[in-house]
């Protein structure tokens, strides 16, 4: 009986598995550019789950679509009636959403109150001592990572994204004062400094991993 | 420069309500399907997503927006993490941009900036812009950025260049330390071929010298009253020597004469060699003679002594054989 569970358990992971290297090829033929794309729906789904109010299992739900997304395209695959088509648009994991929530609907209600969250405090925060500790040693190192990656972009950069989105002056002011430096308008502006965030919490999420590892 | 437009302004704000849950049933379909959609949507929507984020932290939401944001963001474990992730990105920023400030905002004196620090945060901020504004007339700020970018470079340039002289100097200085070197190499080089001339030279010299110096050999003889061939001195002489010294050993009982005279024969009486001694002779006698005056021959060696009245008597005799010896 063990035996039979651990089999089950073995091909669902190999289908799994299967399955995902087929999504990833028909998001993009290009192994890199696929697995970026991956992030961007997978992040996509994540936003339409917390919005619709299942921010508690907007990760579950996500991969759950992802998953039925993927095994129904391996059917597709194997089924030699379908052609092929590379490029799936990320407007497919939509459509998958939408059914995933409609099944989720029908078992468990969305039940998020702000009642539900500890008082007086912005984060959920726990009482436990050690969890704090750990979180703050946490912070230590995001901040810390931080500072590592911000040292390494270049001059211009860094003071971009250190006048942009610091916030001891007024940040109107402030980011006209840039944009006009830049001879840019303000909302371009607001792109390019946010892609240089991005890039700098790209940086920051590598390297806290990194640091975990060790 | 231009402005954001109303148009952009109306999309961040259905954006930012989107987020808070705020739109309808349809409006929210519909800004789904646009970001689903199109990447460029979306990418407005995350920048929107970081800012709410952003103004969350900065305390820059309204109640009803705050308890949206908690609602949506705080109970998701994606969304805890970009919290988190951006109060540790705006705390190091705000730490960067305070040092950055109080060193590099020259315009504010240590007094004003003791005072400007100390007021509350909101009062602070609206004090350093105030300031700026109207002390620079909005742009001055800017323009000590650039002006201190400006000597950054140059102060990087400076180094730079003062390390290329250095380094330049020093390869110059190794450069010369190398000639030295190399300059000092030759010469012991030169002297040491010079020595070793000189010392081939002089070995030569010295083997000349050696070969031409007078090579001696010694004999010691004691005196023999009866001829006996058994008793016989054997002398070899080598082709090099030339001079024999023979140690004539005396009787005991040997008078003592004013002068004595030895003289050396041939077996058959030719005399080959004589020579007379002034000296106080008491147990022996030493003479220095050229082997040339030798051959392959028996020797007899004749001690005498004169007395005051000129008469020679015998005193001791000697006999040697010169073997296989012929002068050159």
């Amino acid at each position: 009986m063990k035996e039979q569970s651990i089999t089950v358990k073995q091909n669902k992971d190999e289908l799994q598995k299967e399955s995902f290297e087929v999504l990833l090829k028909r998001l993009n033929a290009d192994q890199k550019l696929a697995e970026e794309k991956y992030l961007v729906v997978r992040n996509k789904l994540i936003i339409f789950f917390r919005t619709r109010g299942y921010s508690q299992m907007d990760l579950e739900l996500t991969d759950k679509t992802i998953d039925r997304a993927a095994r129904k395209l391996l059917e597709q695959n194997n089924s030699e009636n379908n052609e092929i088509q590379n490029n799936l648009s990320d407007s497919y994991f939509l459509s998958v959403a939408h059914f995933v929530l409609k099944e989720h609907q029908r078992g468990i209600k969305p039940t998020v109150a702000i009642e539900d969250l500890p008082a007086n405090n912005q984060l959920a925060t726990n009482n436990n001592q050690e969890q704090n500790l750990i979180e703050q040693e946490q912070t230590n190192l995001t901040t810390s990572c931080f500072n590592d990656c911000l040292a390494n972009f270049p001059i211009e950069q860094k003071l971009l994204i250190i006048e942009y989105f610091s916030v001891e002056m007024t940040k109107a002011e402030q980011r006209q004062f840039l944009a006009d430096k830049l001879g840019i308008n303000i909302n371009a502006l607001r792109v390019k400094a946010h892609r240089l965030r991005q890039d700098l919490v790209k940086c920051v999420e590598n390297c806290v991993k990194k640091a975990q590892k060790l | 420069m231009k402005n954001s437009n109303p148009e952009e302004n109306n999309e961040k704000k259905l954006m930012k309500d989107y987020l808070l849950g705020n739109l309808s049933s349809d409006e929210q379909t519909q800004v789904e399907e646009k970001y689903f959609a199109d990447d460029s949507f979306y990418q407005q929507l995350k920048i929107t997503e970081t800012e709410l984020i952003d103004a969350y932290l900065c305390n820059e939401l309204d109640a009803k927006e705050k308890k949206q944001f908690e609602e949506k963001f705080l109970t998701s474990a994606d969304g805890k993490q970009k919290v988190e992730i951006t109060r540790a990105f705006l705390k190091s920023i705000n730490k960067i941009a305070g040092e950055k400030a109080i060193l590099e905002i020259p315009v504010i004196s240590n007094y004003q900036r003791r005072f400007v620090w100390s007021l509350p945060k909101r009062f602070n901020q609206f004090a350093i812009a105030a300031s700026l504004i109207i002390m620079l007339g909005g742009g001055g700020w800017l323009i000590f950025q650039t002006a201190k970018l400006q000597n950054q470079i140059k102060t990087l340039e400076s180094q730079q260049s003062q390390q290329q002289a250095d380094f330049q100097k020093k390869e110059q200085s190794l450069q010369q330390q190398s000639n030295t070197t190399q300059k000092r190499y030759e010469q012991v080089k030169q002297e040491l071929d010079i020595e070793r001339q000189e010392r081939a030279f002089l070995e030569k010299e010295i083997s000349k010298l050696l070969q031409n110096s007078v090579q001696v050999i010694s004999m010691v003889l004691t005196t023999n009253l009866t001829r006996d061939n058994t008793k016989t001195k054997l002398l070899n002489i080598p082709q090099n020597a030339q001079v024999l010294q023979l140690k004539l050993l005396l009787a005991e009982q040997t008078e003592s004469y004013p002068t004595y005279q030895v003289t050396i024969k041939t077996v058959d009486g030719k005399q080959v060699w004589q020579q007379k001694i002034v000296d106080d002779i008491k147990k022996s006698i030493t003479l220095s003679v050229k082997t040339a005056v030798f051959a392959s021959d028996d020797y007899l060696v004749t001690v005498s002594g004169i007395d005051k009245n000129g008469e020679v008597l015998e005193l001791a005799d000697y006999y040697f054989r010169v073997a296989n010896y012929s002068v050159n």
